[in-house]
């Protein structure tokens, strides 16, 4: 069976279209301005540490608004990818409305559904997948 | 001295130095009890699921700590104690252990 790499690939496919535009502060940088006491800000700012991302890939819908198939999914996809933060992987699991597909339809071992459902209410109670078919629509309207 | 992984949400309107602050709480209180900050992953603004008291977006921050197990609730009281603060996780990484543990486990004598 053709080894597939969903982490990579299907993060970049399902990605692009839905990027928002990402607003966030300009990091930082703007404190030059007046180069008297950078470093003497408290907050100890320039860490290596902080890093900046996107983080996760934002939610969508299947492709065109068509079903989303489950069937053996849960072959397809490695137990390490499974993650609270892979939304792309989980949204496999999940669908149009954001209901946990059944084993049955996944194919996922027990270990794998298990880990699977977990990481679905993680990423839920964040906010990166949603509850219910409700929640879909009233993002979707509010230019989603 | 475990491995936490700590997301919260702050609330949209919050300015740099609103975002800093709530930080900087968070980050006290996890050296309060030991444990030390690792680093840090800025998600930035990102569209929620769903709306969160009548927010549509959200400032995503990622920590990764070490702290001892005891910590944790103190760590989470104090983030339910901010109102900026929309949502927050904490979780225990598990996976760090690899093939160490097996060689231990492999003396027989």
């Amino acid at each position: 069976m053709a080894e597939r790499n969903f982490n990579n690939e299907d993060e970049n496919e399902v990605r692009r279209p839905v990027r928002p535009q990402a607003p966030r502060p300009a990091p930082r940088s703007r404190v030059d301005d007046d180069d008297i006491d950078d470093d003497d800000i408290p907050g100890a700012d320039d860490d290596d540490s902080v890093s900046y991302s996107d983080g996760p890939a934002v939610f969508a819908r299947a492709k065109d608004g068509r079903r989303r198939n489950p069937r053996h999914v849960g072959n397809e996809v490695k137990l390490e990818d499974i993650d609270y933060k892979k939304v792309t992987v989980l949204s496999r699991f999940v669908d149009n409305r954001g209901r946990i597909f059944s084993r049955r339809k996944t194919r996922a071992s027990a270990k794998m559904q298990r880990k699977v459902t977990t990481a679905i209410k993680r990423a839920r109670h964040l906010a990166l997948m949603p509850y219910t078919g409700e929640h879909v629509r009233i993002t979707r309207k509010h230019g989603g | 001295m475990n491995s936490y992984e700590v997301v919260y949400i702050l609330q949209p309107k919050l300015d740099e130095d609103g975002i800093n602050g709530v930080n900087e709480r968070v980050t006290q209180a996890v050296t309060g009890q030991n444990g030390q900050v690792v680093s840090t992953e800025i998600w930035g603004q990102r569209k929620l699921a769903y709306p969160i008291k009548n927010h549509f977006l959200g400032y995503y921050i990622l920590q990764n700590v070490e702290m001892p197990p005891s910590g944790v609730t103190e760590v989470e009281r104090v983030m339910r104690l901010n109102e900026d603060l929309l949502r927050f996780l904490v979780i225990r990484k598990e996976d760090v252990k690899e093939s160490d543990d097996n060689n231990e486990e492999g003396g027989e004598e």
